[in-house]
């Protein structure tokens, strides 16, 4: 091949996240003919998903996967996404996080300034709440109760809903939901499944309070020294990646939710609006201290979002 | 060919005595180089290794047993346990091996329990007439279990490797623990039945029982509460060593009144000491790890093995054949770091537990560490009791084949490693 | 504590050129080291006192797990000096314990030749890094947001130190006793 570019990811190659990269590495080879290929190095052999932004823009390795969130302490507005309950559908999610889309340009532009550029953006789908005993319908639930949290985003909406938030890593989250280190869990719906978090926590609230948005970002001083034609190819194989997932994730976390339902003892509990109304309302103070840490930046991105409501 | 070269490349600069450290990293740079990568990648490892919350266990684990230590605990857990079974007819052995397994329940270290019990027991079974070669043997045995029953450096640095529980890792090492415990003991009495040259301890008094179990309570406490901390969930392992080195201080200023400023001192530095040792080979291997991935080595081991080796038993068998041979010279902790990334792709391939696999490991670590020409805790107990290598490695010998049967034993009946994990 | 000055049945130790300087070097080494003394115990008080705030009081912190992490870094890399000039690297000597005095001197300055050449290398790109991420304001993505400079910091200072102790040592190699290779430099785990 005329050019090798090297991808580090967090995950395994038959991760969800990571079977999109292989279906990207496999779309970019055919359409360049063999022209372009990548090389991939899953499951953190390179680099954990906390690294790829320095080892990226620094040009250490070519491409890497991230999640979103990892660009937030950096640049608080991209924490967008993590806000709670900014997105009230699937569908202004689809539309805020589309390419041609006005918050997404935001976004990848700032990124940009940190010299990694965004090639494609990875739905991974909603963030619910666990817990045992009982389900959580309203944030009173929340009160006094120590909770897992991911990362700032998280931590500010446990916060302004009385909870006390705790930071535990997702290998820990087992043993700790098990062992009743937190009293309410925090993660993807799919998550819930892999990790056999089922085994542990009785229930589910499909709060879908946040989004897990994974980037894939590439050097960018590397993307310029490459011709029109390389850029066209990435641009095309990145698209057709992008749009798979999309359309993917959907049917997977809702796969997620029904085996949940059916084969494990789970009790998974949907919210109404009027209930999904009252988690807002409380959860407002977290806007507002993701709007004050992320600026004018911030203000404009909760904007575009609400635009598209 | 590249594999050949790259490990003839590491012998050479590890037999040339350059710290293991940076023959690793070293030699990692020099790959990168070679092949034209971007060297940037080593310094954001030096950052990045470090750069880790369960990774402060380690010096937090050895700050508490180093106080224990400092505070003369082996001799009191000793005398404990001694006054309870020393009058048996191999009495005063099953006592250095229970004490090793008890101190190993407050250290993270095999060659840090094999020190302080031996440096109390070795002593004692002179005296009462055992065989020199079977004392130290014995206890340059029961001295690994350090790294087996919790806490344990080189499951912490497992977990790490492979993002697994360490709370999960912990409590597997238990029951392989006590299987260990209870092979060497039953080899203790065997041995005492067909020879009779040693005399067991006198049996001593009600009251002289209470007055050293007493003495030996807060250390017996401080090991419970590790355990059963970590098994409640009331704090992860990064918390329980905290909470043990702050409650050993406790302890030694207490009711053992063995306090004193210079002793701490000296504990603390002795625990900065081995921390920066240990944790420069970590990075040392990650820097080498890196560069050996950038290589496609792990890609090609896993390719060979897909290729040649079928089931997991072979697989498993092939790995123990590795381990066995590196750890004639290789120090333990480099065992781990350079070999678990290699097999890791291939163990999740075969499906193996990586649990299980990682008390395997550590199993054969256990073994490294007594097998010469390279075994620390062979050194350790030859330099306590003053004596010849080869005297130690004549003692040890049967109880490497007790460790053998015990690797057996778990692939047979992986029970004994998931049962309590899983309770 | 092993000291590598004195356990020498091959000579004295005679001062080195510029002596004055080694000393110093060694001294701020040892003073380093007195730092990390006091950071490994804030860790653990910080920590403990984390669990008691969260288990007594029902409030855990946001910081102490970040600033623990940070203090690791701080510690570790300003010991690896003293762990240098106390001889307490882990390494294999079963061979090179074998060879005659010149031999040994020749092996030791071989070991610090490579341990200077990566310490200048990592200070480079070290700071290189440090000073990116003061230019983009690199910050972690937790509730603290703490700059990724604090933590960058101390691969510089250690590793500057360490190339400073390696010359240090490396000058004095000829005036001093050949080094002796024990079994116990193996012995750590
Ligand atoms: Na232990
Ligand atoms: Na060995």
């Amino acid at each position: 091949a005329e050019r090798t570019l090297r991808l580090s990811l967090q995950v395994a190659t038959n991760h969800p996240v990571g079977e999109n990269i292989v279906y990207f590495a496999d779309q970019l080879e055919e359409i360049s003919d063999g022209e372009m290929n990548v090389e991939i190095y899953d499951s953190a052999q390179l680099y954990k998903g906390s690294e790829i932004p320095q080892a990226v823009s620094s040009g250490a390795i070519d491409m890497g996967l991230v999640l979103i969130d990892e660009f937030a302490g950096t640049i608080p507005a991209v924490g967008l996404f993590s806000v709670a309950f900014m997105f009230p559908s699937y569908e202004v999610l689809a539309r805020a996080a589309d390419p041609e889309s006005p918050v997404r340009q935001q976004i990848d532009d700032l990124i940009l300034g940190t010299g990694s550029r965004v090639v494609w953006w990875q739905d991974y789908g909603p963030v619910q709440l666990l817990s045992n005993g009982a389900p959580l319908v309203s944030p009173e639930d929340m009160k006094d109760k120590k909770v897992r949290v991911l990362g700032k985003p998280s931590g500010d909406f446990i916060k302004a809903v009385g909870g006390v938030p705790v930071k535990i890593g997702g290998s820990e989250q087992f043993m700790a939901y098990q062992r009743g280190t937190v009293d309410i869990g925090m993660t993807g719906t799919t998550a819930i499944k892999s990790r056999k978090l089922h085994e542990v926590m009785d229930h589910v609230t499909i709060s879908n309070h946040a989004q897990t948005e994974f980037l894939v970002v590439m050097n960018d001083a590397l993307w310029q020294d490459m011709s029109e034609q390389e850029q066209s190819w990435m641009t095309e194989a990145a698209r057709a990646a992008e749009m798979k997932m999309r359309e993917e994730t959907k049917t997977k976390n809702l796969d997620a939710q029904k085996f949940l339902e059916d084969e494990t003892d789970m009790t998974v509990t949907t919210l109404s609006d009027a209930q999904i109304e009252a988690w807002r309302a409380a959860a407002k103070p977290a806007i507002d201290t993701y709007i004050e840490s992320a600026g004018e930046a911030g203000q404009e991105l909760v904007d575009s979002v609400r635009a598209l409501y | 060919m590249t594999l050949l070269v790259v490990v003839l490349c590491l012998l050479v600069l590890l037999f040339s005595g350059l710290p293991v450290a940076f023959s690793l990293a070293g030699l990692g740079t020099l790959m990168l180089m070679f092949k034209g990568l971007p060297v940037i990648m080593v310094a954001q490892n030096l950052h990045g290794a470090l750069d880790n919350f369960i990774l402060l266990s380690v010096p937090l684990f050895l700050l508490m047993s180093n106080i224990l230590l400092k505070g003369g605990v082996g001799r009191d857990l000793f005398d404990a346990v001694q006054s309870w079974v020393g009058h048996w007819p191999a009495g005063v052995g099953i006592a250095a091996l229970l004490s090793c397994g008890i101190f190993s329940a407050i250290s993270g270290s095999s060659v840090a329990t094999a020190a302080t019990v031996g440096t109390v027991a070795i002593p004692e079974m002179t005296r009462r007439g055992y065989s020199r070669s079977f004392t130290l043997g014995l206890l340059a045995a029961g001295g690994t279990l350090g790294i087996l029953i919790p806490p344990s450096i080189p499951l912490i640095v497992y977990g790490v490797i492979t993002e697994e529980s360490i709370g999960k890792l912990f409590l597997a090492g238990i029951g392989p623990g006590l299987l260990l415990l209870g092979l060497f003991s039953a080899y203790a009495i065997f041995y005492s039945v067909f020879t009779s040259a040693h005399t067991p301890s006198p049996r001593v008094s009600w009251a002289e029982r209470r007055t050293a179990t007493i003495r030996a309570l807060p250390s017996l406490f401080l090991g419970a509460t590790m355990i059963i901390g970590i098994y409640s969930g009331a704090f992860t392992p990064t918390e329980a060593s905290a909470v043990g080195a702050v409650l050993a201080l406790i302890i030694v200023i207490y009711p053992l009144r063995t306090f004193t400023w210079s002793l701490f001192f000296d504990a603390v530095r002795k625990t900065v000491a081995t921390t920066v040792v240990l944790f420069l080979v970590v990075i040392g291997a990650k820097i080498f790890g890196k560069a050996v991935t950038l290589y496609q080595v792990p890609a090609q081991v896993s390719q060979l093995v897909d290729t040649h080796v079928s089931s997991e038993w072979m697989f498993l068998l092939i790995v123990a054949a590795i381990l066995l041979f590196i750890g004639l010279f290789l120090e333990s902790l480099s065992m781990l770091l350079i070999m678990v990334p290699v097999l890791l792709p291939t163990v999740l391939g075969l499906q193996i537990d990586v649990i299980w696999f990682g008390i395997f490991f550590v199993i054969l670590i256990e073994i490294a560490l007594i097998t010469p020409p390279v075994g620390l805790n062979l050194f350790v107990i030859q330099a306590v009791a003053k004596t010849k290598l080869a005297t130690v490695v004549r003692g040890v010998t049967p109880l490497i084949f007790l460790m053998l049967l015990s690797v057996l034993l778990i692939y047979l009946f992986p029970a004994i490693v998931t049962f309590i994990p899983s309770l | 504590m092993k000291s590598a000055d004195n356990r020498n049945p091959e000579g004295a130790e005679k001062s080195a050129p510029l002596n004055t300087l080694w000393t110093v070097i060694d001294r701020i080494g040892t003073g380093c080291a007195a730092i990390s003394d006091v950071l490994v115990i804030a860790i653990a008080l910080m920590l403990f006192g984390e669990v008691v705030a969260r288990y007594l009081l029902n409030m855990p912190t946001i910081w102490t797990q970040d600033v623990a992490v940070a203090l690791q870094l701080w510690f570790t890399y300003l010991a690896m000096a003293y762990v240098l000039r106390h001889r307490e690297m882990i390494r294999i000597t079963a061979v090179v314990s074998l060879l005659g005095p010149n031999a040994r001197r020749c092996i030791d300055a071989f070991s610090l030749l490579v341990v200077i050449a990566f310490s200048l290398m990592a200070v480079y790109y070290a700071t290189d890094i440090m000073l990116e991420s003061i230019r983009l304001g690199r910050r972690a993505p937790t509730m603290l947001e703490m700059p990724n400079w604090i933590s960058e910091l101390p691969v510089i200072l250690g590793f500057a130190l360490l190339a400073l102790q390696g010359v240090a040592d490396l000058v004095r190699i000829p005036y001093r006793p050949a080094p002796e290779f024990t079994a116990a430099d193996e012995a750590a785990d």
